[in-house]
């Protein structure tokens, strides 16, 4: 059944000021917290920069003078310090984390409550991975943006500016110098980021071709095996393998450039300080020797110093995940429902069931249309078969009729009521739809049986159930209707699957039933069981059969032949199995399938 | 300076809020998060014993053996990591005392040469190092990969029939990666530290012992830090990542339900269901959050409270003439340079604490011992064999399938299995090609157990059909050519005309050389399963199972079909399981299948003489289909 894909986004986006703009939207609420927050990192940005002109003090007034009782006192005052730094961290983690799994959450509820408003073509155009992946890996980097990317960027900054005017305050000349060796810090990080950019790239890509061929191999293991392939998939698999390790050294390498060129950078501002400090010490240069301990607040500064740099070259790299995931969640809540309440919609009320096509024409995608201009009036209780070759539009005619799609031009009407007059709620309530693929979900039987009708008592499940004999291999369950029911490979046939999906569709009691397919995937026998329930199912409803197999549809009230999007013969069985036309070709062809050939040779 | 940071890929977070964000070089790809795998069901998120975390610890170990020398290599360079980090700070203590106190002019720039050769030393070091560790966390994901990837192939159906797809790639996925942080990161991190600790107290002792002293002082607090985060974060992870999964399996669930879900208009009730877990993951994450609130500062604490202890304590005694003012300032250096490692400490936590379950998922998973294996002597298999179940039974979850199954087919004989669902039509005929082996008595080829042939040849030799089709994207050719890599162009074309797909593929933008999309690109199912089906004609198969392969095509295609399998059939030992007697044109047997037994067996005319199950069958089947206006009894539709 369902596999989940993998997906793997690999691109990175540049700032988008738009997005930008609509991601501190999700802030906002929090903007409380967030300046909280900030005041916390200022605070703890003050204390670290106190740190080493505490030492300075200390080393300079108190020790050197032999001051114990001034030493005292600035251990004292480092005290208070530190305590407040981790007074403030641990704030700010705690804001921050609040803010960004609020963020979090609201962006999830807010994606996922959308799609479920979303057309089924959104469904249909990408796999399941992709979708899954808006909601999780995308959803985390913005929050990760927002929440420590952004925090990062002002913590590190605001420490950046008070470290410079910690040291601008402290010796402006050795200040100036010790900064000298900033440009090539800075032209050396922004050059390697370049270059690590694209070995990023390649990387990703090389592992994306790691997920997709495991993906493939691991869905279709059982024709791999079947065909004795492993040897070959085998040998591939390590091609692939040993690519995404080469590129993977790639960035390595150049990845390994950066933290050694920064450590010399820093060595060689080090060294220059230590060089302007030894010729004040001999007078070579102007002004006051440099004392000790302002020699080892610069060390302690210089050290600092470029921590930020590195790490603001970080936060561009979560900026930029984040806007490519941006533009992919809001391309989702961009994309407008194909089927939308009207604001003055009304709730449909009981039907009695008449359904009316008017001159209905659908396109999937513009210029191409699936149906034409059909026309079709179904009286309250009637039976409605339609057959025609795959492709020929009888789905699409059926999912109009629960309001999957709304018609391009003309209308659906039930009592009258156009359906797009009407919330769906109230329309899907009196629809029910059973498709060949029994979908159940991972919950108890009770649960999936009531799925429709969540109010459903435990009488009204086994009336459904009983209805389609289904009760009895239910019974037989471990744990009756409170077993639960698993993706794949457990003991539900398929026959019992779509005999659970019928039960579900009866405990709604809709006036209005569609099945599509929904007996064409089991042996004959369970066929034969699944029709004395679906003549439960249509019972004094109104009822639309999609069916390949003439044996399924001969019975209905009436036959709607359906080709190339129109309605080409509606008649009985009766009128038209001998008339020439598109029926008669169809039994004629069955038959001849069928009995034509010799039973044995 | 921190040198735990390879700025391009593992950084530790400052204040990052969940386990999965210990950023990995690899943003942006959505391996669904690790859900505990079915066949270990409980054991998921207990805490493992520590002989367990001892043994999983021993085997990832294991994996580094053919990356020794580079092992060595890299220790060496945190050997010399480690001394040179010490060296800087001593030499700016010579320089204070020995140049700025005691006027020693000639000694600067030597000191300060040294200070450069020092750094450019450490850089080499440092780039080495960088390189070294990824190149062996990367050559071990590699082979593990690899090792999982040929696993998951020899494995047999009931293991993949029990474990979702995504379990599977999440283990090859995010379990492979949490190892390789491991080996990346934790490993060397760990020796790192310990190394770095090590050196600086032995240059301490050196210099000042009092000092050395004061500044380990806050040594146990940090231990205690460090063991009680390890402890709680533990289970926080395991918490959180189990409801990770949770919130992947709910959206999954949907997103590949979302008819039902429309059509019975559940939207808000879903959305509520996915809430409930959406808030339950939030709160988890918040607790995570906490833990790292109430441990990752308080170790900054630590370290910066020796420094304070250092500099009061330092400062009298530097005051009362127990020590030089530069042996003050080079302590002082030390806590700095010691501050990054142990920082890093409780990323090392996470990463260690989160490689060693991934490393157990993914062992259990290459421990799955394969049911089916291949014999020691294998046999070769004799051309066009004939079939034969010898009291054959077969038990799946609880549950005895097949009761006892005794059939021959003939070599070239086509026989028809039909029955109800669920009667064991197709756990039978997968025996064949030992999909499964049955769990009592035998299933021959060519008079011979299927267990005495080499697998590869038998699948070869046994070719299925199966009910649902599988294409794989690549193009068209290649998948029609799947088995048989080799065959020649006239072959494809044969076997896609067979089944009726010739003149679609022609039209396809690139004809043969199409390539199949993910979802099909276009290709309908009935299309789809005509290459699946041509894709086994192409083996010229000696022995052929038809798993009910046509029953979801339209009857035109699916009569055409049957009439271009004929010839392949009539030459090929056949077993076809249908749904449908419609389909069982030219078979030479039909045995009806009922709760496990066969129940009948002969041809059409003896069963229909028999006047049994099949017989019933037939009767009710043929009023559906040719009805002559008189409706049969128990049809309505």
């Amino acid at each position: 059944m369902a596999c989940i894909e993998i997906a793997i986004d690999t691109q990175e986006a540049q700032f988008d000021r738009h997005h930008f703009q609509r991601l501190l939207g999700y802030a906002r609420p929090f903007r409380g917290q967030m300046a909280a927050a900030f005041g916390f990192i200022a605070l703890g940005s003050l204390a670290q920069v106190a740190i080493p002109w505490l030492i300075q003090r200390g080393i300079d007034l108190h020790i050197v003078a032999g001051d114990v009782a001034g030493l005292l006192r600035t251990a004292g005052y480092f005290l208070i310090v530190i305590v407040v730094l981790l007074v403030t961290h641990r704030r700010r983690i705690l804001l921050m984390s609040n803010v960004g799994q609020q963020v979090l959450y609201t962006m999830r509820r807010t994606v996922f409550d959308h799609m479920q408003r979303l057309g089924f073509r959104f469904f249909e155009s990408q796999p399941t991975g992709k979708i899954i992946a808006r909601l999780t890996s995308d959803v985390r980097h913005l929050q990760e943006f927002l929440a420590n990317g952004l925090i990062q960027l002002m913590g590190e900054s605001l420490l950046v500016v008070g470290i410079l005017v910690a040291m601008l305050l402290m010796h402006p000349q050795l200040a100036l110098l010790s900064l000298a060796t900033l440009p090539v810090v800075i032209i050396t990080i922004a050059s390697l980021r370049r270059r690590l950019r694209q070995a990023n790239i390649n990387e990703r890509d090389t592992m994306a071709n790691i997920y997709a061929n495991m993906q493939e191999a691991i869905a279709g293991v059982r024709h791999v095996q079947a065909y004795a392939r492993q040897d070959v998939n085998e040998a591939h698999f390590e091609k692939i393998n040993d690519r995404n390790l080469d590129a993977a050294m790639v960035t390595a390498r150049r990845a390994g450039l950066l933290a050694p060129s920064v450590e010399v950078t820093s060595a060689l501002a080090v060294s220059l300080v230590l060089w302007y400090a030894g010729r004040s010490v001999f007078g070579d240069v102007a002004g006051e020797p440099i004392s000790v301990g302002v020699l080892v607040a610069f060390m302690s500064y210089l050290q600092r110093f470029y921590d930020p740099i590195r790490d603001l070259s970080n936060v561009y790299n979560l900026m930029q995940a984040a806007m490519a995931s941006a533009d992919r969640i809001f391309g989702v809540l961009d994309t407008e429902p194909t089927v939308a309440d009207r604001q003055d919609a009304i709730d449909l009320p009981q039907v009695r069931g008449d359904v009316q096509f008017d001159r209905v024409t659908f396109e999937y995608v513009p210029g191409r249309p699936v149906l034409h201009e059909v026309d079709l009036d179904v009286r309250a209780g009637e039976t409605i078969a339609l057959v025609g070759p795959t492709g020929a539009g009888k789905t699409t005619l059926t999912s109009l009729i629960a309001r999957f799609y709304d018609p391009t031009s003309g209308a659906v009407r039930i009592d009258g009521h156009d359906l797009r007059d009407v919330k769906t709620a109230s329309l899907r309530r009196q629809i029910a739809v059973v498709v060949q693929e029994p979908f159940l979900f991972s919950r108890s039987v009770r649960d999936n049986l009531r799925f429709g009708r969540p109010d459903a008592t435990d009488d009204d499940i086994i009336v459904a159930t009983k209805a389609v004999r289904a009760h009895d291999f239910i019974m037989e369950l471990p744990e009756g209707y409170d077993t639960l029911i698993h993706e794949r490979g457990d003991s539900l046939s398929n026959g019992q699957r779509q005999l659970l999906a019928f039960a579900r569709a009866l405990v709604l009691n809709p006036r209005v039933l569609v099945l599509d397919e929904a007996t064409s995937n089991v042996d004959a026998s369970t066929e034969l069981l699944l029709q004395q329930a679906v003549d439960h199912l249509l019972a004094d409803r109104t009822a639309f059969v999609v069916a390949h197999r003439l044996s399924t549809v001969r019975n209905a009230d009436r036959i709607v032949v359906v080709d190339d999007g129109r309605i080409q013969q509606i008649g009985t069985h009766e009128e038209l199995v001998d008339v020439p036309g598109r029926y008669h070709d169809l039994v004629e062809a069955q038959r001849q399938f069928a009995f034509g050939g010799s039973h044995a040779r | 300076m921190d040198h735990g940071t390879d700025a391009g890929g593992h950084r530790p977070q400052r204040n990052d809020t969940h386990p999965d964000s210990a950023t990995d070089g690899l943003k942006g790809q959505a391996i669904p998060a690790s859900p505990p795998i079915s066949v270990r069901a409980g054991r998921h998120g207990e805490r493992l014993d520590r002989r367990e975390a001892w043994a999983t610890f021993r085997r990832v170990f294991g994996h580094l053996r053919p990356y020794k020398g580079r092992m060595g290599f890299a220790i060496a360079n945190l050997l010399a990591m480690a001394g040179l980090d010490v060296l800087r700070p001593i030499i700016i203590m010579l320089v204070i005392d020995e140049v700025i106190v005691g006027g020693e002019q000639d000694l600067l720039y030597p000191y300060i040469g040294i200070i450069l050769l020092v750094s450019l030393l450490l850089a080499a070091a440092l780039f080495a190092l960088t390189v070294l560790r990824r190149s062996i966390g990367e050559r071990v994901v590699r082979d593990l990969r690899g090792e999982l990837y040929g696993h998951l192939h020899h494995l047999d159906q009931r293991f993949h029939e029990d474990t979702p797809t995504g379990e599977l790639l999440s283990r090859t996925g995010t379990d492979v990666q949490a190892v390789r942080r491991f080996m990346a990161v934790a490993l060397l991190s760990t020796i790192r530290i310990v190394l770095t600790i090590a050196v600086i107290i032995v240059a301490g002792l050196f210099i000042s012992i009092p000092m050395t002293l004061l500044m380990l002082l806050t040594g146990p607090a940090m231990y205690l830090t460090v063991r009680s985060f390890s402890r709680q974060t533990k289970p926080a992870f395991a918490s959180v990542h189990q409801q990770n999964a949770a919130l992947s399996e709910a959206l999954s669930e949907n997103v590949t339900g979302i008819r039902i879900v429309r059509s019975y208009g559940q939207e808000e009730a879903e959305t509520e269901r996915f809430n409930r877990e959406n808030r339950e993951a939030m709160d988890r994450q918040m607790a995570v959050a906490r833990i790292r609130a109430s441990h990752a500062p308080l170790m900054d604490f630590w370290v910066l409270l020796s420094r304070g202890i250092l500099l009061l304590g330092g400062g009298l005694i530097v005051i009362g003439g127990g020590a030089t003012i530069g042996a003050l300032v080079a302590f002082d250096g030390f806590l700095s340079r010691i501050m990054g490692p142990i920082k890093e400490a409780h990323t090392l936590i996470d990463a260690a604490g989160e490689s060693m379950s991934g490393a157990d998922r993914m062992f259990e998973l290459l421990d799955q011992k394969p049911a089916v294996t291949d014999p020691e002597e294998p046999v070769t298999i004799p051309d066009k064999p004939g079939i034969g179940f010898e009291g054959v039974h077969l038990i799946r979850g609880g549950h005895e399938v097949l009761r006892g199954i005794d059939l021959d087919v003939s070599p070239r004989e086509t026989v028809a299995l039909v029955g109800t669902t669920g009667s064991g039509k197709s756990s039978l005929v997968h025996l064949v090609s030992r999909s499964h082996d049955p769990s009592a008595g035998r299933v021959t080829l060519g008079g011979r157990d299927v267990k005495d042939y080499d697998l590869a040849s038998l699948r070869r030799k046994v070719t299925v059909i199966h009910q649902e089709s599988h294409l794989f994207s690549t193009t068209v050719w290649e998948n029609i050519a799947y088995g048989r890599p080799d065959a020649t162009r006239e072959e494809v074309e044969e076997a896609a005309r067979l089944t009726y797909a010739h003149e679609f593929i022609s039209e396809l933008k690139d004809g043969y050389m199409t390539v199949i999309g993910e979802r099909g690109s276009g290709l309908s199912g009935g299309q789809r399963q005509r290459i699946a089906i041509a894709r086994a004609l192409v083996m010229r198969p000696d022995v052929l199972i038809i798993d009910d392969a046509t029953s979801a095509l339209d009857t035109e295609t699916e009569q055409g079909i049957w009439m271009g399998l004929e010839s392949v059939i009539a030459d090929a030992t056949t077993i076809i399981v249908a749904q449908r007697l419609s389909t069982l044109r030219g078979v030479n047997r039909i045995a009806v299948m009922d709760a496990g037994r066969i129940v009948e067996l002969g041809n059409h005319d003896e069963l229909i003489a028999l006047d049994g199950q099949y017989a019933q069958m037939y009767a009710l089947q043929s009023a559906t289909v040719i009805g002559d206006g008189a409706s049969s009894p128990t049809t309505e539709v």
